[in-house]
């Protein structure tokens, strides 16, 4: 990779001396639309004279967030679902990536299992994950669980459209070249089928983060889900409010990240 | 994703598991924050009382109960059904919903009345929710700590390094367990607490927590019906606070306290009644709550257990619904003394007894 640009989707890799400028203005237009953002909240707050305990200032929340971060108590919290987040997205990227290659291929498995992963996207995780936690316990595994749950679902049917968009004529060609299976799916399956497995992706690490908090309503020590349930306990909503903020970014650096990844690996998609 | 050939299939397995998931339904026991909420009616009932009063000229008044219907909430729908709110003027209507949003809805003024703890009330006053304690329904606060009987823990002593199981560390079941470390000059660096949500019945079944904190009036009684043997520690023995009683905001209490007085008048009528002839209000519940017919042993237990806890020696002397200062007084110190309420709170703000004593 030459190119060095983070976070914001390039359709088209800009060269030479208009790099720079773009990627600066970029970034002024998301300042600019954060500073809004809070000017708006602000402006809000102040016309409608609300109180603290339902609406509080940027301000409050801001100091907030700094009597947290020097209590300890936001980083805490913060790591908890972090983790959590990020093994159970390993976790339901792992089974739903092997599970849609082989769905993708057998169309036999397919109609076996396909009706029965459709229904289940009608349950509520909410409801489901309760008994996670009696099932797997309190710990960490429980709530991992509930995040590869929440984030199986998007990855398999990218998979399973991206391995089904391959052109059937290059994988035959490839055979006619002696290509075994594992060649076949190296490479040509997985670099044809990258653009929207790596959608998925981006879809999946977003949501395992409700996964982790939905995990941590049920029953959970530490978390930022726990963090919003205390804070809801003491009617501290500038606290909500951190926890909340805190949950945001952290989905918005996950989808940076994803992006990122698909231009470093798509890089020969778009030249 | 599907071929044509397989929707007959999809639409097969779909019915299968529909019927499946319907069978399974009926044993499962309602748990806090199930989706419950909506099974009973929440509508006033245009019942056949010869009331004075016809619905024309009648209040419209919301009363939030919080949580889910359940026979604990008996008093509230004796009094509906028995017209005793209808002969005050008023048309209520009850809801239900989590309780520390409910505070926050009566302190804005979006909901005039609701039922919330004394502790509640008090930590929501100090971070600046205007809302008023009007009158207890619960006289001893309801929460227990219960072990397997065969582990013998009956002093809150013998609880040091013991995993102790609560909903999460938040509510009424997280602050009794702090009272009763408090009273016994302990804190929770002493015991191993554990979240683990709603689950506590199943998680002192199966041993994987030493004990748990529950309500007097649900847990220990669904364990006993399990064929688990239990003891309990009551909260209100060893630190007795402010419980669920009425609340309203401080502007709906000035700008109109009649019909503030009104609501607790009948309400405490509603809970004399059912104190009186608990067989009766629990034929009366079952309207709203239809699905305690199912398990009526079990049920009943929960509101005689619930009508032990609505009563005191307090109550004797000064009436149902009746708060002691020194209760008061002693909650605040309480929450002080673990952080929860960081600012002071001016009590005489907090709650009052004028309506309680013109109830009687």
């Amino acid at each position: 990779m030459r190119q060095e640009s983070y976070g914001l989707p390039a359709y088209k890799i800009s060269t030479g001396a208009g790099e720079l400028k773009g990627k600066l203005s970029l970034w002024g237009w998301v300042i600019a639309s954060l500073i809004l953002a809070i000017l708006l909240w602000e402006a809000i707050v102040l016309v409608g004279k609300y109180p603290t305990y339902i609406l509080p200032t940027p301000m409050e929340v801001w100091q907030r967030f700094l009597q947290s971060l020097a209590d300890g108590t936001w980083w805490t919290h913060t790591r908890i679902t972090l983790l959590e987040s990020i093994l159970g997205f390993a976790l339901g990227f792992g089974v739903a990536a092997v599970f849609g290659y082989i769905l993708a291929h057998w169309r036999a498995v397919e109609r076996l299992l396909s009706p029965h992963i459709a229904a289940s996207q009608a349950l509520p995780v909410v409801a489901i994950a309760p008994l996670i936690t009696l099932w797997f316990g309190y710990g960490l595994l429980g709530k991992v669980i509930v995040c590869a749950l929440v984030v199986f679902f998007p990855i398999l049917v990218n998979t399973i459209v991206g391995i089904r968009n391959v052109p059937r004529d290059l994988i035959e060609v490839a055979q006619v070249y002696g290509a075994g299976w594992w060649q076949t799916f190296w490479m040509v399956e997985l670099p044809l089928s990258l653009p929207v497995l790596l959608g998925g992706i981006r879809l999946g690490l977003t949501l395992s983060i409700t996964g982790a908090v939905v995990g941590e309503f049920v029953g959970a020590d530490r978390g930022l889900g726990v963090l919003l349930n205390i804070s809801k306990g003491m009617f501290d909503t500038p606290l909500m409010f951190v926890a909340l903020i805190t949950l945001a970014l952290m989905a918005a650096a996950f989808y940076g990240m994803a992006l990122l990844l698909e231009k470093i690996l798509l890089a020969w998609h778009y030249e | 994703m599907f071929t044509k050939s397989s929707k007959v299939w999809v639409l097969l397995l779909l019915f299968l598991q529909l019927v499946v998931v319907g069978c399974g339904a009926g044993n499962s026991t309602p748990t806090i924050g199930s989706t419950s909420a909506n099974i009973t009616p929440t509508t006033s009932s245009a019942s056949n009382q010869n009331s004075q009063n016809t619905s024309s000229n009648l209040k419209q008044v919301t009363l939030a109960l919080g949580y889910i219907p359940t026979v604990q909430f008996a008093p509230y729908y004796v009094a509906q059904e028995k017209g005793f709110y209808k002969e005050e003027g008023l048309n209520v209507k009850f809801n239900h919903g989590i309780v520390s949003d409910l505070i926050k809805m009566v302190g804005t003024g979006k909901i005039p009345y609701g039922v919330a703890s004394g502790d509640e009330v008090l930590v929501a006053r100090s971070q600046g929710v205007p809302v008023v304690y009007l009158g207890a329904y619960f006289q001893k606060y309801p929460v227990v700590l219960i072990t397997r009987s065969e582990d013998h823990i009956t002093d809150i002593k013998q609880l040091k390094g013991k995993v102790i199981g609560v909903p999460g560390q938040f509510g009424a079941t997280y602050t009794g367990l702090l009272a009763l470390l408090h009273s016994a000059n302990m804190n929770e660096r002493d015991v191993k607490i554990r979240s683990i949500g709603f689950t506590q019945v199943q998680a002192l079944e199966r041993k994987q927590v030493d004990a748990v904190m529950g309500y007097a009036n649900n847990e220990p009684i669904q364990l006993r019906h399990l064929g688990v043997k239990v003891n309990t520690i009551p909260v209100w023995e060893h630190l007795n606070l402010v419980s669920n009683g009425l609340i309203t905001s401080q502007d709906k209490l000035s700008s109109d306290p009649q019909e503030a007085a009104a609501v607790v008048r009948a309400t405490m009528k509603g809970l004399q009644y059912t104190i009186d002839h608990p067989e009766e209000a629990f034929q009366i519940s079952l309207k709203y709550v239809p699905e305690a017919a199912q398990d009526k042993e079990i049920q009943m237990e929960v509101l005689k257990s619930s009508i032990e806890l609505w009563q005191s020696q307090a109550t004797k002397e000064h009436g149902l619904g009746y708060t002691d200062p020194n209760m008061w007084k002693t909650t605040l110190d309480f929450l002080k003394s673990i952080g929860l309420i960081k600012h002071d709170v001016d009590l005489s703000k907090v709650y009052t007894n004028q309506f309680v004593e013109k109830s009687r």
